[in-house]
C-alpha cells in the first residue's frame, strides 16, 4: 500500500511540474552558446529563447539568430521570449515587445535590433535611441534577405 | 576643477620653420589647450593624471604622452574621441573608460576618420580600449591592453573595428577583455603579431568581414578561442592556437566561411581545434594540430575543403563529423594513428587511413560515452569499423597518408 501511495505521490508531482506554464530559462551568460551562431552568448541585452511545443529550449544570442534559426526549420506552436533591452535579464514574450532597429543600437548579429517591454511608449523608445520601429514580420524578412546572401552586403 | 600642478608643454611646429615655438602652457584642461592648438601641432602631455573628459580632437594633432600621463574616465565615460583624420596617439595611459549599456564608451574612439596612428600606449581597465567606427587606413600598434573585469556581460572588446577599411593591428597584447580583437564589416584589415590571451570570450573575432588576414600571433587561454564567422576570403598565417579548453571552447570556430586559407598554424592543447560548419572552399595546408581533445571537427553542411599536408599527433580524436556525408578531401597528411605499411617506400602509406573513429560518432551524439574511452570493447569497435565502415562516412578518408611528420 506504501508503494502505490509513493508511486501516485511521484506521478502527482511529476505531473504538477510538467504542467507549470512554459518559462524562458535563465542563460549562462558567458558559457551557453547560441543554437544559430554558435557564439557565446555574453549580452543580456540581446539574448532570446524560442520554447517548443515540446518544451525544448533553443537559446539564441540576438533577435537575428532567433529569426534565422526559424528560417532554417519550422517550429509550431513554439514560443518566443526576447531581452528587454532596458531590464538585463528580463525576457518578454515576443508577441508583447516592442523591436527596434539601428540609431543607437548595436546588436551582436549587425542588424542593429533590439527588443523593449511594452511598458514604454513605442514611439517615445524610438526617439530615445533614433531608432526605427519594426514588427516581427519586418524583422524576419529582412533577416531572410541578409543572410541568404551569405554575409550581409558590405557598406 | 581642481588646479592642476601639471606643466603641458605645447611645442608648435609650423611647417615653414624649421625650428618651431615651444611653449610650456600651463591650462586647466587638455580640452582647451586642443582648441588653441593649430593643425599639425604636437601636443606633449607631461605626466599627471587627467580627469576631465571626454576629449574630442575635431583637426590634425599629435598628442605625445610623457612621463606616465594618464587619462582617466572615473569609470563613467569614454575617454578621448578622435573625429579628424591624421591623428597621431602615442604613450598615454588610458584608464577607467565607464561601463554602458546603451553606448559603447571607449577609451580611444575614432569616429569616421583616416590615418589616425595609435601605438606605443596602455590601456588598463576600460569597457571597450580601441573604437574605430568608419574609419580608414589606421594603424593601431604596440599597445597594451589590460583588464580584470571577471564578467563577460559588462566587458567590452580589446580592439573593436566596426564598418573599417584597410586597418592595420600591430604588436598589441591584449588580456582580459570580453573579445580581444573584433572586427564587424571590415575590409583588408591586417591583424599581424599581436598576443590575444586569457579574455573571457574569444581571442579574436570577425564578423562578416572580407578579404583580411591574420598572421604571426599568438591566441592563448582565451574563454572559447577565435572565431571567424560569415566572413570571406581570411588568410589565417602562422598562428598559434594554444590552451583553449572548455565544454564550447575551440582553437578556431569556422561559421559560415568562403574561399579562405588555414595555413602553417599551431593548433595545441585545445578542446576542439578547427571547428568548421558551413564553410566552403577553405584550404587547409601545413598545419600542426597537436594533443588537441578532437583536431578537426567538421560539419556535413561544409563543402570543398581541402585538408592536406597536415601533422595530427597526440590528439584523443583526430577528425569527427556528424553525418554520413563528407565533401570534404584529407588526402596527404600525417597522421599518428595510421598503422599502415609502405611497402614501395614511397613515403606514402599502401593502405588508405580513416580519421573518423566510430568512437568520436557516439561520443558527439552522446557525449558520456566518453568514460569508455581506453576500453578495450572500444577498440574492438573502432577496428570493426575502420575495415568495413558502416556508421562514419565513408568517403572521408587519406588515401595517400604520410608515413613520416612533416616538417614545416
Amino acid at each position: 500500500m506504501m508503494w502505490r501511495y509513493c508511486e501516485i505521490s511521484v506521478v502527482m508531482i511529476w505531473l504538477g511540474l510538467s504542467a507549470c506554464s512554459i518559462r524562458p530559462r535563465e542563460i549562462q551568460y558567458g558559457s551557453d552558446s547560441c543554437a544559430h551562431c554558435l557564439m557565446t552568448i555574453t549580452d543580456p541585452r540581446f539574448a532570446t529563447q524560442l520554447i517548443t511545443e515540446k518544451g525544448k529550449i533553443h537559446l539564441f544570442d540576438s533577435l537575428e539568430c532567433l529569426a534565422a534559426y526559424e528560417d532554417d526549420s519550422v517550429f509550431p506552436n513554439a514560443q518566443r521570449f526576447v531581452s528587454d533591452f532596458e531590464h538585463q535579464g528580463n525576457f518578454v514574450p515576443l508577441e508583447k515587445a516592442t523591436i527596434l532597429k539601428g540609431g543607437r543600437l548595436r546588436s551582436p548579429m549587425g542588424l542593429n535590433l533590439a527588443a523593449f517591454s511594452a511598458s514604454v511608449e513605442p514611439t517615445e523608445l524610438a526617439e530615445r535611441y533614433g531608432a526605427d520601429l519594426l514588427t516581427w514580420g519586418n524583422v524576419t524578412k529582412m533577416v531572410t534577405n541578409a543572410w541568404d546572401k551569405g554575409a550581409p552586403l558590405l557598406p | 576643477m581642481r588646479p592642476s600642478l601639471n606643466f603641458i608643454l605645447l611645442f608648435i611646429f609650423e611647417t615653414t620653420v624649421l625650428f618651431g615655438n615651444v611653449l610650456v602652457v600651463t591650462t586647466p584642461t587638455l580640452q582647451q589647450l586642443i582648441a588653441i592648438a593649430e593643425p599639425f601641432d604636437t601636443i606633449i602631455v607631461d605626466g599627471g593624471v587627467h580627469t576631465n573628459v571626454p576629449i574630442e580632437i575635431h583637426k590634425p594633432l599629435t598628442l605625445l604622452g610623457k612621463n606616465g600621463a594618464v587619462l582617466d574616465g572615473g569609470g563613467k565615460s569614454a575617454i578621448l574621441i578622435i573625429h579628424h583624420d591624421s591623428v597621431v596617439v602615442s604613450g598615454l595611459t588610458f584608464q577607467n573608460a565607464g561601463i554602458s549599456f546603451v553606448d559603447d564608451n571607449a577609451a580611444l574612439r575614432i569616429e569616421k576618420a583616416n590615418h589616425v596612428r595609435v601605438e606605443n600606449n596602455r590601456f588598463i581597465d576600460n569597457f571597450f580600449a580601441v573604437y574605430l567606427a568608419q574609419a580608414s587606413q589606421c594603424t593601431i600598434r604596440n599597445n597594451q591592453i589590460t583588464a580584470s573585469n571577471p564578467r563577460e556581460t559588462n566587458s567590452g572588446n580589446g580592439i573593436h573595428l566596426w564598418y573599417c577599411k584597410d586597418i592595420l593591428v600591430e604588436n598589441n597584447r591584449i588580456s582580459g577583455m570580453r573579445d580581444g580583437i573584433y572586427f564587424e564589416f571590415v575590409m583588408n584589415g591586417k591583424i599581424r603579431n599581436n598576443l590575444s590571451e586569457q579574455n573571457l570570450r574569444y581571442g579574436l573575432h570577425f564578423m562578416f568581414s572580407d578579404s583580411c588576414e591574420y598572421t604571426d600571433n599568438t591566441f592563448r587561454d582565451n574563454g572559447a578561442g577565435v572565431a571567424v564567422m560569415y566572413t570571406e576570403a581570411v588568410t589565417m598565417l602562422r598562428n598559434l592556437f594554444l590552451d583553449n579548453w572548455g565544454s564550447a571552447s575551440y582553437g578556431l570556430l569556422l561559421k559560415e566561411i568562403r574561399d579562405s586559407e588555414i595555413t602553417h598554424n599551431v593548433f595545441r592543447g585545445n578542446s576542439v581545434g578547427i571547428y568548421t560548419e558551413s564553410s566552403n572552399r577553405v584550404l587547409v595546408n601545413q598545419n600542426d594540430f597537436l594533443e588537441n581533445g578532437w583536431g578537426v571537427k567538421i560539419q556535413s553542411s561544409s563543402l570543398d575543403n581541402e585538408f592536406t599536408a597536415n601533422n595530427f599527433i597526440g590528439n584523443s580524436f583526430d577528425i569527427a563529423t556528424a553525418g554520413r556525408q563528407n565533401h570534404s578531401g584529407f588526402d596527404g597528411n600525417y597522421w599518428d594513428k595510421y598503422t599502415g605499411y609502405d611497402l614501395d617506400r614511397d613515403g606514402v602509406g599502401d593502405v588508405a587511413f580513416r580519421p573518423v573513429r566510430l568512437f568520436a560518432y557516439v561520443v558527439q551524439q552522446n557525449p558520456p560515452a566518453l568514460i569508455l574511452m581506453r576500453s578495450l570493447f572500444i577498440d574492438l569497435l573502432d577496428r570493426a569499423e575502420r575495415l568495413l565502415p558502416v556508421i562514419t562516412p565513408p568517403t572521408l578518408q587519406d588515401n595517400r597518408p604520410l608515413m613520416q611528420r612533416i616538417v614545416h
